[in-house]
Parts: C-alpha cells; sequence; structure tokens
C-alpha cells in the first residue's frame, strides 16, 4: 500500500510538473482529479460541519430553544431561490444580508487595524529623550553586570554573550544617546516619512503635481522597496516548498519503490513525445 | 509596653494583615458578559511579601473556590487599561478579573458571582466581607469609542460628499493608469475575438476587496456587452458566483444587450486553493484569452496565476489588497492596482456621485489621519501621552 501510495505520489507530482512543457492529457487528468476530490472532500466537510453539527445536532437536543438556528437555513435557502426564475429576486435578500453583514464586520475591525492602531505606532517621538530615571539606570545597572558576568565566563564573544551585550547596549540607548539610539531615531523617522509619502500617493482627489507628486514618488517608492524585499522573501519560501518535492521524488524514485520517479519520467516523456509527433500536423493547421 | 511592641508591629504591616480598602466588585465594564472584576486600594506599606488571594462562590457562604493568588506587587489596574484606561490612580488600585461561571444542569445564567479577599502576610491573614456582582454584556464598548467616533465623522463626511458629487459630478479624481488600459485590453479582447477572463479572488463576499471587486466586475460588463465580447469569470465561492451573475446581468441589461447574457460566464470550479489555480491556469491555456483581470484578495495563488496568464500573451491587469500578493502581480502583470486603487476602480470607472463622493471622503479620511499622524508624534515628543491614549485600541 505504501508502494502504491508513493506510484500515486509521485505520479500526480510529475502530471502537475507537465504543465511547465505546455497543456497536456497527464496535465488535464491530474487537474480533473484535484479539482474533483477537492470539490468532494469541501462538499462533504460542509455537510457535516455546518448542516450536521450546526443545525441538525443543535434542533435534536434542544429544538424548541434553539428554532433561531433556522433563520441562517432560511437565509441560505434564499439563494436557491436563483433555480427558479420567478421567484429569483429572493436570492437578492440574502446576497443583501451578506454584503451587509460582511461590511458590517469588516469595517470596524479594517479601522481598529489597518487606521487606529497603526497611527496610535506611528505617533512616536522623532527624536529620543534621555531616560533619567533610577529605574531606568538600575535597569542600564543590571544588563551591564549581567554583561560582564557572561564575559567572564566565556573568554570569546558566544551567542549567549552577545545577547547580554545586546542587552545591555539596548538599555544604554535609553539613558544616554548612543549609536543604536541614532539608528533607532532614523528607523522612526523613515516610518514617519514612509507613511506620509504613501499617504500622498493614496490621494486620488489631488492632482499629482508640484510638492504632492514629489511626496507622491517618495511614497511609490518606499512601497517599491518593500515590494521587492516582499517578493525575494517569498520566493526564497517557494524554493523551500520545491526542494522538498524533489526530495521526495529522489526519495520514492529508490530501489524501495521500485524506481518509480525514473520509470514515470520515462513513460510520460514517452508519451508526450508521440503525441507531440501524433498532433504536429493538426497544431500547425490551427 | 506590650502594647507599644503590638502597635509598631502593626504599622510595619509585616506581621499583620489588615484589609484594603474600597474593596468592590462589580461586572467587567464594556465586556460581552464573561466576567466581573474585583478592585481594591492597595495598602500603606505593601510589598512582595503581602499575597492577595482572591476566592470565588455562588453563594454568600461558600464554598470558597480559589480564582487568582498574586504578590501585592503585580495587578494593578495600570495593567488593563481596556477596562480602567489610563488614569493615574489605576497605579494605586489592584483588580483581577473573573471569569463567569458556567450554567449548571438546569441552571440558567448569568449567575451571580460572590467574590471574597483575602489578605495574607507572614504571619497573618485578613479577609474581607464577600461582595457580589452579576456578568452582565454590555451595550457600550468603552475601548472601541474611538473606532466609532471615527466611523461617525468619516460617515458624515461620505454623506456631505456624496450630496456635493450629486450636484457636481464632474469632481476630479486622478489618472489611474490601470484602469485606462482595461478598456484598452477589452477592445483588444474584441478585436481578436477572443474571451476576457476575469476573477475575484479567493475571499467570500464578506470581503471588502471580493466586493470592490464585484463593483468594478459590474464596469467591465457594461463595456463587454457593448462591445459583444465574452467574458469568462471562474469563482472561487459558490456565493460569489451568483453575485458575479447578478451583477453582469444587471450590466448586460444595463447596456440594453440582455440577449447577449449568458449565466454560465460566471461559475464555480471549486473551493480548494489549488485545485482552483489548477483549473484555472488549464483554462487559460485553453481559452487562451486576449485579457485576464485579477481583482480581489489573493494568497499563494497570485503568481500561479499570473505567470499562466503572461504566458499565453494575454494583457494582465491585477488589483488587490494583499500586500504580500502585490510584489507578484507587480511584476507578472502588465498594470497593478496597489492596495486601495482597488476601491477607488469602480469610482473611477462609473463616476456615479455614491461611489465617486465615498471616493473623496477616503481622501478626507487620510487627511484626518495625517493630522492625526501628525499631532501625535508631536504630542510623544512633547511627552503628552494623553493624545496617544485617545489612539489606543484594545
Amino acid at each position: 500500500m505504501t508502494i502504491l501510495g508513493a506510484w500515486i505520489a509521485v505520479g500526480l507530482t510529475l502530471f502537475m510538473f507537465s504543465f511547465l512543457y505546455k497543456d497536456n492529457p497527464f496535465y488535464k487528468f491530474g487537474e480533473s482529479l484535484y479539482v474533483g476530490i477537492a470539490l468532494g472532500y469541501s462538499l462533504v466537510r460542509l455537510w457535516y460541519q455546518t448542516w450536521i453539527d450546526k443545525v441538525w445536532e443543535v434542533l435534536k437536543s434542544d429544538a424548541s430553544g434553539k428554532w433561531w438556528v433556522l433563520l441562517p437555513v432560511a437565509i441560505g435557502l434564499l439563494l436557491l431561490t436563483r433555480f427558479v426564475p420567478k421567484v429569483s429576486w429572493l436570492s437578492r435578500w440574502a446576497f443583501a444580508f451578506l454584503i451587509g453583514y460582511g461590511s458590517g464586520m469588516a469595517i470596524p475591525a479594517i479601522l481598529t487595524t489597518s487606521i487606529v492602531k497603526q497611527a496610535e505606532a506611528t505617533a512616536k517621538p522623532l527624536v529620543s529623550m534621555p531616560d533619567k530615571s533610577e529605574a531606568a539606570k538600575k535597569s542600564v545597572d543590571g544588563a551591564k553586570a549581567a554583561w560582564d558576568k557572561a564575559k567572564a565566563a566565556e573568554p570569546t564573544e558566544t551567542d549567549a554573550v552577545r545577547a547580554t551585550r545586546i542587552r545591555y547596549e539596548e538599555a544604554r540607548s535609553r539613558t544616554e544617546y548612543t549609536f543604536v539610539t541614532a539608528y533607532r531615531d532614523l528607523t522612526t523617522l523613515a516610518i514617519f516619512i514612509g507613511v506620509f509619502s504613501v499617504l500622498f500617493y493614496f490621494f486620488f482627489s489631488i492632482e499629482h503635481k508640484g510638492p504632492v507628486r514629489i511626496f507622491s514618488r517618495i511614497g511609490i517608492l518606499f512601497l517599491m522597496i518593500y515590494f521587492g524585499a516582499s517578493y525575494g522573501n517569498t520566493a526564497m519560501g517557494r524554493f523551500s516548498l520545491l526542494y522538498g518535492r524533489v526530495l521526495t521524488l529522489k526519495k520514492f524514485g529508490g530501489g524501495d519503490y521500485y524506481y518509480s520517479t525514473g520509470i514515470l519520467v520515462v513513460v510520460m516523456i514517452g508519451v508526450l513525445t508521440a503525441l507531440h509527433f501524433k498532433n504536429r500536423g493538426k497544431e500547425e493547421r490551427a | 509596653m506590650i502594647r507599644c511592641l503590638a502597635a509598631l508591629l502593626l504599622a510595619s504591616g509585616t506581621l499583620a494583615a489588615q484589609v484594603p480598602e474600597g474593596f468592590d466588585v462589580a461586572d467587567t465594564p464594556g465586556d460581552a458578559g464573561g466576567s466581573v472584576v474585583a478592585s481594591w486600594k492597595q495598602l500603606p506599606n505593601e510589598d512582595a511579601s503581602v499575597t492577595y488571594v482572591v476566592s470565588v462562590s455562588r453563594s454568600k457562604d461558600g464554598p470558597w473556590e480559589e480564582a487568582s493568588r498574586f504578590p501585592a506587587t503585580g495587578g494593578f489596574k495600570s495593567d488593563a487599561p481596556k477596562y480602567f484606561w489610563f488614569w493615574s490612580s489605576n497605579r494605586e488600585e489592584h483588580f483581577v478579573e473573573i471569569p463567569a461561571f458556567e450554567p449548571g444542569e438546569g441552571e440558567k445564567g448569568p449567575i451571580e458571582i460572590w467574590v471574597r479577599l483575602e489578605v495574607v502576610t507572614p504571619s497573618a491573614t485578613a479577609a474581607t466581607a464577600p461582595l457580589s456582582a452579576t456578568p452582565r454584556p454590555n451595550w457600550w464598548n468603552w475601548p472601541k469609542t474611538n473606532v466609532f467616533v471615527f466611523i461617525c465623522l468619516f460617515g458624515v463626511a461620505t454623506f456631505y460628499l456624496i450630496r456635493r458629487a450629486r450636484r457636481d459630478p464632474n469632481l476630479f479624481i486622478r489618472r489611474i493608469p490601470g484602469l485606462d488600459a482595461m478598456e484598452e485590453a477589452i477592445g483588444r479582447a474584441t478585436e481578436m475575438g477572443k474571451p476576457i477572463l476575469y476573477l475575484n479572488g479567493l475571499d467570500g463576499m464578506s470581503s471588502i476587496s471580493t466586493i470592490a471587486s464585484t463593483c468594478i466586475l459590474g464596469q467591465v460588463a457594461r463595456r463587454v456587452a457593448s462591445y459583444d465580447t465574452q467574458i469568462s469569470v471562474p469563482c472561487y465561492d459558490p456565493v460569489v458566483m451568483s453575485v458575479c451573475q447578478e451583477v453582469m446581468r444587471e450590466a448586460f441589461y444595463s447596456s440594453g444587450r440582455p440577449d447577449s447574457y449568458r449565466p454560465e460566464s460566471a461559475f464555480f470550479v471549486t473551493n480548494d486553493q489549488f485545485g482552483y489555480v489548477a483549473a484555472v491556469d488549464g483554462i487559460m491555456m485553453r481559452e487562451k484569452p486576449a485579457a485576464c483581470f485579477y481583482f480581489g484578495f489573493y494568497y499563494a495563488e497570485s503568481l500561479l496565476l499570473a505567470e499562466t496568464g503572461g504566458t499565453t500573451g494575454a494583457i494582465q491587469i491585477a488589483g488587490t489588497d494583499s500586500v504580500t500578493q502585490l510584489p507578484f502581480f507587480i511584476a507578472s502583470c502588465d498594470y497593478t492596482l496597489i492596495g486601495e486603487e482597488l476601491y477607488a476602480a469602480s469610482a473611477y470607472l462609473s463616476r456615479e456621485p455614491i461611489q465617486l463622493g465615498s471616493l473623496v471622503a477616503q481622501d478626507w479620511g487620510k487627511i484626518a489621519v495625517l493630522g492625526v499622524l501628525l499631532l501625535g508624534t508631536l504630542a510623544s515628543l512633547a511627552r503628552l501621552d494623553f493624545f496617544k491614549h485617545l489612539l489606543a485600541t484594545f
């Protein structure tokens, strides 16, 4: 059974990879199988997790007390009136409910997370003021003592020693103006300029010329720097997924699994070559 | 002599335990009825040797169950600005949040909670008289008041600007190149006799980006109807599919081409992410659309879709507020609407007063946010925390 599973896994992986060559029967088979299984699975899951768990079981346990679960069922059923042209207008009630509910839920949440929370986090002093309190001084002394102790225990700077040094420098940067403080202030300034200029880019009712144009240009520069960094980060993540898949193909291509990868690759190349020659004339005519 | 010694020991607070002042139990302010709060003033000489033990019961006479135990150095109201705001007096009062009792067999909630506070010192223990409160859902969630105020101001501005847009529909909207290119893409599809592929993203109808996407679909469908070209809308969500059908029907009818409307243009594929990608990629390779539009919210499938669309030679225009996927669309599409441009698109294309007014109101909102940021930065520079507290969200 394990060997059969390995052959299926390798086969389906190669079927999907074959799309890199072009649309072909192997890919079509893989695509149809994937869509069919996904649809069937989601249908069964919906039936059990929504209908059975949230309606049937609830009504079975306390039908008179929890009759209200039938209200969303009724709204959901209105969607099915689309199949009866004469009453299909009723489905709009369900859509109106869904869109109204969705907007009502989403707008306050977006305002909280994307505007108020962000504004709170951005409104920081652009220049750090040294903290002269006793507590801050104590914190610096404590961090210094920890660093000295770590240095005494380890003559070379290991990760643990470096961590204590960073903690000390971080604590010191709060009580006096150091390189770390300057770096932090520069970061705050960059965030401040970034937020302002990006907001300028998203002004639609103001013509982008003069100072607004300069600001919005700076804004798009900030956006592109972010997009570049994000692209690189995600692309690396995708490569690690590909490595995982290639390792699976390598593992299942061994003797323990009767060389499934090699055999299937050869078979697929053979079939695709045969199909290529068979359809060459047709494709040229098309 | 003995009396003097006892008085000294009591004053030092190390041996004797005394009951704190202001012990009170009340429903948790602004919550959904899930707890009550016990609070009291700190003792004059409390230190880490003093421990507070809070016990709860369903009746005044017990049995008592320990709910919380902590040293006097912690558990201050200032730790929970969500309930008590940022008043300076909060640093002088302790509190404990006590979760509501689950109703037992035959019991109906909410259940009254009796609370007793014990002060434990190394040598003695003192307890308060028990007090009770009943956890109840509150109508007003105080921590969200700032969001409510912002929504109200934004709402008023929107209504005002919609009225203004009705009086003068020629409100200025800056050029958005991606949207200008849509007209060109639809024209190209008509000339080539090939279909247009329109995708709504992977979110459901409760997502703002999907709502924006269906609004844009309405405008695209109007042009498709007037040019008598074909459009294909594979959907990830059955409800989105139904909405798309409605939107397209409306667009075809209002363009005077009801006969050209085909409900099967918008169809459901599957609601499995990569199953959907496999199917749409297959459709792209077989139908070779002349234009691919990707509007809405996308996840990891964005690059798979846009790269495949690119290989077919289609003009590709994308618009999403999914910041993690925007780089992929920017890299692989001809035009990309970044973030809020997606919301502006429908107003830009239709120039309907309601949408135009909302768009200008968004700009007003942004000016307000800029003002708040500027004031907030200046206030924090001047160490005026009050302004920052006004922006606090919980």
